[in-house]
């Protein structure tokens, strides 16, 4: 990658692999993955069912579940703290202070018994030594920057909630302890199109207001153009692609990322263009050799089949693993 | 109405129970599809859009027989499919179908894909021998993309992924040569790149069979695509709120939420999601279902509401286009 | 089922631990009940220089109170026994499983009537309905021993069935059977059936077990007519007519049945785990 970085980065991720080991055979879900996440910005990965993403992103939290395994590599936050080698009580503090996740399906992550106020209290306490009234003052606050009124929030039960208020306040939640990374699994998936206007809208304002770093993982390539800085596409548990949101929409360069592009619906754009990739989704216990892109590429060449492609920059600020990019 | 419809709601109203929290458990009815009115011709292609909730899923299935509807009708060819009798009503029942959403639970877990798309053929004994019935298959399963015909035939559901199960689902779909097919959210749950491969697919065999397909989706690049050359339902809470042809209702949609659908929605092009600026809406979150605002059921988050009109009476479809209708009082 | 089904189900067993060592008992008893009575005979003639003679190499499990030997008597009995507990067995899964089905699956008046039937058979006692049909219907005839043992078990099954027949019948597949115009019966064997069939063969073994253990009790009290041979009787007799249990040397006249009752038990409970194994289409590869 290339020297004269003006950002410092909040995240540096080096050759991360992450394996899952079943009886005598082991996938890997992440391939070593490197990057660098920019204090301050707001990031993309995207990826389908299988890319990875999802695995990459619990990586950084240390949170790969069992029988994953973090196989290589190395993870520092900020500089200094190397990640992977916290003990339990220092992961347990960096974990939801320092870098916070909301995760997939959180809809369902509050206890139905308890009321919202309930539950963003004990988070706070549990964390830190202040007084309940800071911590009240410090949910209301978070809860009006989502956009939801605080006082009637606070008092109702999660299921008096609709998906979208939920939604956000699982984001306020994760924003209690003013964490300087917030990690976001399909954060709109399961919600509908307003509503995910909305909270992207949201998401854009708290990045400004509060000066935090953002992942979003998202399968829907379209999102990143509401709220990301830099998009990285993800294939196989591979990053095949990174560069700044615009760049990536207006001059794709990775076969996989044009594919994409070409194959989703939208409600802009010819729909005689549209067309699928062919083939199937990569099957993770059956790895193709070389390229994992290449039974679907257009472009494949022989080269394509026997040697892996690695990141290479081939703009400012924009890096493909591809053999041919420079034909494409 | 048109006449030469195939399908026809007339009026349609589904009421469901709502299942209601706390000690009293009290459970009040709600309209899930409410005074529906919709018409599908031969070999049309209908797209219903709508948030989860809105009642497309009911609809549809009340289209095809497989709920019954509280008050209203549904015609085939003219006639209620409720008051069929045993031929008539075993020919509807042939022809029309449904694909499910979910590729997972749609394919019988137990059965092998030869089973699960012969079920049909074997019932009625559409023919005389196990031969015939095995050519049957493997020419349903080619054409559904699944080759070696051979080879998928003796597979279970689980050993398939989720774009292979679905065009099993297909291939049972079409194993009756029905004129008529709900596709329900059925790339919803799908990969995104392997979408257009499903749509394509079940294009070309609305070319190749001429059936009808009323397709439901909550996204609307989906609907544009695959609903191109036919109509358009915009539904919310439980009524039709704009119906037009596609392309036309995509490129000016009438109905304010229409309007705030399309102005949401994410489109891929940088330049113009930074000037897109969605529709403010008076409030953000969609009423409860069970107890919707009086009158337009948009009213209360309705930009354009007017006070007095809005919120007596909901409004009926007017055609404020040629073929393009819309239930608003702007209009 | 076909030739590969069954290949698929001996290869599951082999490899299910529990259910290979289910599987060898079980036989065991099958071949000792079949073969048994051919190659060993049965001398009911009392020996009165044997009464209670210890287990020895001449008599593995000794005699009992009239010199009749022990292990020969445990053979014979055993096909009474799995005879009429598998007959319980199966009529009690039959009954249940069809009761449930229907109730489950048709809904409206037909679920009504049924379930009322369920819950009446349900409100009476298990064991003391048994004992009572037993005593009012003297036979010999293991058919009619089998259903008076099955008469409050199958209720149990259908109530249970029904409740999943409701969750199962709103699946996706089922509505897509309903779709195309399938009939409700054809739906229920040809599709709800096959989902439930794990659930069922783990009951078919349990409610042998329940039937194993209800027999000998209908035998041990002496309910059912006089059979020297059976486990129960066997034990009926050691127990009070000769107070095997208080006479210290005659302990192994009660042992005996009750080891075999048990291990018949054991086998069954441990070929179970296989069932499910067996009906479970990912290991059909």
């Amino acid at each position: 990658m290339s020297q004269q970085r003006l950002f410092s980065n909040i995240y540096s991720v080096k050759n991360i692999t992450v394996e899952y080991v079943m009886r005598n055979m082991s996938v890997k879900a992440v391939n070593n993955v490197s990057i660098d996440i920019r204090n301050g910005e707001a990031l993309g990965i995207v990826g389908e069912s299988g890319s990875g993403k999802t695995t990459l992103a619990l990586s950084l939290l240390n949170l790969v579940p069992p029988p994953g395994k973090i196989t290589n590599g190395r993870i520092i936050f900020d500089g200094k703290i190397d990640v992977l080698t916290l003990r339990e009580e220092e992961l347990r503090k960096f974990r939801w202070k320092q870098v916070a996740m909301v995760f997939q399906g959180a809809l369902n992550s509050f206890n139905p018994v308890l009321r919202i106020g309930d539950q963003m209290l004990e988070t706070i306490m549990e964390h830190e030594n202040v007084d309940k009234e800071e911590a009240l003052e410090r949910i209301s606050k978070l809860l009006k920057l989502v956009r939801l009124e605080p006082n009637r929030t606070m008092k109702a039960f999660p299921h008096e909630l609709s998906g979208g208020m939920k939604q956000r306040a699982m984001i306020a939640t994760s924003l209690l302890l003013n964490p300087r990374v917030l990690i976001l699994d399909e954060p709109t998936t399961a919600l509908d199109v307003i509503s995910q206007k909305y909270i992207l809208n949201i998401l854009s304002d708290l990045k400004k207001k509060l000066e935090i770093t953002m992942i979003l993982l998202t399968h829907d390539l379209a999102i990143c153009t509401e709220l990301v800085d830099r998009v990285a596409v993800m294939y196989a548990g591979r990053i095949v692609e990174i560069a700044k949101m615009e760049d990536l929409f207006l001059k794709p360069k990775h076969p996989y990322t044009i594919g994409l592009m070409q194959a989703i619906p939208s409600v802009i754009g010819d729909v005689k263009e549209l067309k699928p990739i062919p083939g199937s989704p990569p099957d993770m216990f059956n790895m193709p050799s070389g390229c994992p892109f290449h039974p679907r590429c257009p472009y494949a060449i022989e080269r394509c089949k026997k040697e892996e492609p690695y990141l290479e920059e081939t703009s400012e600020d924009h890096l493909v693993a591809c053999h041919r990019w420079r034909e494409i | 109405m048109n006449y030469n419809a195939l399908i026809e709601a007339k009026n349609l109203t589904v009421k469901f129970k709502s299942s209601s929290f706390g000690l009293l458990g009290k459970s009040t009815l709600f309209n899930a599809v409410e005074n529906c009115n919709l018409s599908i011709g031969n070999g049309e292609v209908v797209s219903l859009v709508g948030e989860s909730g809105c009642g497309k899923t009911t609809l549809g299935k009340a289209l095809i027989g497989l709920i019954r509807p509280t008050s209203g009708k549904v015609l085939y060819g003219g006639r209620d499919i409720w008051k069929l009798n045993g031929k008539d009503y075993t020919e509807f029942r042939r022809n029309a179908q449904i694909i499910h959403q979910d590729p997972y639970a749609s394919l019988h877990p137990v059965k092998k894909v030869y089973d699960i798309v012969s079920a049909g053929m074997r019932y009625y004994k559409l023919y005389s021998s196990e031969n015939e019935i095995k050519s049957k298959v493997i020419e349903l399963l080619a054409i559904v993309g699944l080759n070696p015909p051979e080879y998928f035939m003796n597979k279970y559901p689980h050993q398939l992924s989720g774009g292979q199960r679905q065009r099993v689902a297909i291939a049972r779909a079409i194993s009756l040569n029905p004129r008529f097919i709900v596709a329900d959210e059925i790339v919803t749950m799908i990969d995104v790149s392997l979408r257009v491969g499903i749509l394509n697919l079940l294009l070309e065999l609305k070319k190749r069979l001429g059936s009808s397909f009323l397709f439901i989706t909550h996204d609307f690049g989906v609907a544009r695509y695959f609903a191109a050359e036919g109509k358009a339902a915009v539904m919310y809470l439980g009524n039709i709120v704009e119906i037009g042809p596609t392309n036309n209702l995509i490129a000016e949609p009438l109905h304010p939420y229409t309007k705030s659908l399309l102005s949401a929605v994410p489109v891929p092009d940088p330049t113009l999601a930074k000037t897109r600026k969605m529709i403010a809406l008076r409030s953000i979150d969609p009423p409860n279902p069970i107890s919707p605002p009086p009158g337009c059921k948009f009213s209360d988050r309705c930009p354009y509401f007017m006070e007095g009109k809005c919120d007596k009476k909901s409004p009926e479809l007017v055609e404020a286009r040629p073929g393009h209708f819309v239930a608003c009082y702007l209009y | 089922m076909n030739i590969n089904d069954v290949k698929n189900s001996l290869r599951i067993i082999v490899e299910n631990k529990r259910a290979l060592l289910g599987s060898i008992i079980l036989l065991s008893f099958i071949l000792m009940a079949l073969l048994g009575p051919l190659v060993v005979p049965l001398d009911l003639n009392p020996k009165f220089d044997q009464v209670y003679a210890p287990p020895s190499l001449e008599h593995p499990l000794g005699c009992d109170y009239i010199g009749v030997d022990i292990l020969s008597e445990i053979i014979w009995g055993s096909r009474d026994v799995l005879v009429i507990v598998f007959i319980a067995g199966v009529i009690t899964v039959v009954i249940g499983s069809i009761v449930g089905l229907i109730s489950g699956y048709f809904g409206g008046i037909v679920d009504l009537i049924l379930n009322t039937l369920v819950d009446i058979v349900l409100t009476i006692p298990g064991l003391p309905l048994v004992i009572v049909l037993a005593g009012l219907i003297q036979t010999r005839d293991p058919i009619s021993i089998g259903l008076i043992l099955s008469a409050n078990s199958w209720a149990w099954l259908a109530r249970a069935i029904r409740s999943q027949v409701l969750s199962i019948r709103e699946r996706d597949f089922i509505e897509a059977s309903r779709a195309m115009g399938i009939g409700k019966l054809n739906i229920v064997f040809g599709d709800v059936l096959p989902i439930l069939m794990p659930y069922i063969g783990i009951n078919f073994l349990f409610a042998v077990v329940q039937a194993l253990y209800a027999s000998v009790a209908l035998f041990f009290i002496g309910v059912l007519p006089f059979s020297t041979v059976h486990w129960g009787t066997m034990l009926n007799i050691a127990m009070q007519v000769s107070g095997a249990i208080f006479v210290p040397f005659a302990r192994h006249y009660v042992i005996a049945p009750i080891i075999f009752i048990v291990l018949l038990q054991v086998g069954l409970v441990l070929f179970s785990y296989g069932i499910e194994d067996i009906f479970n289409p990912r290991l059909k590869s």
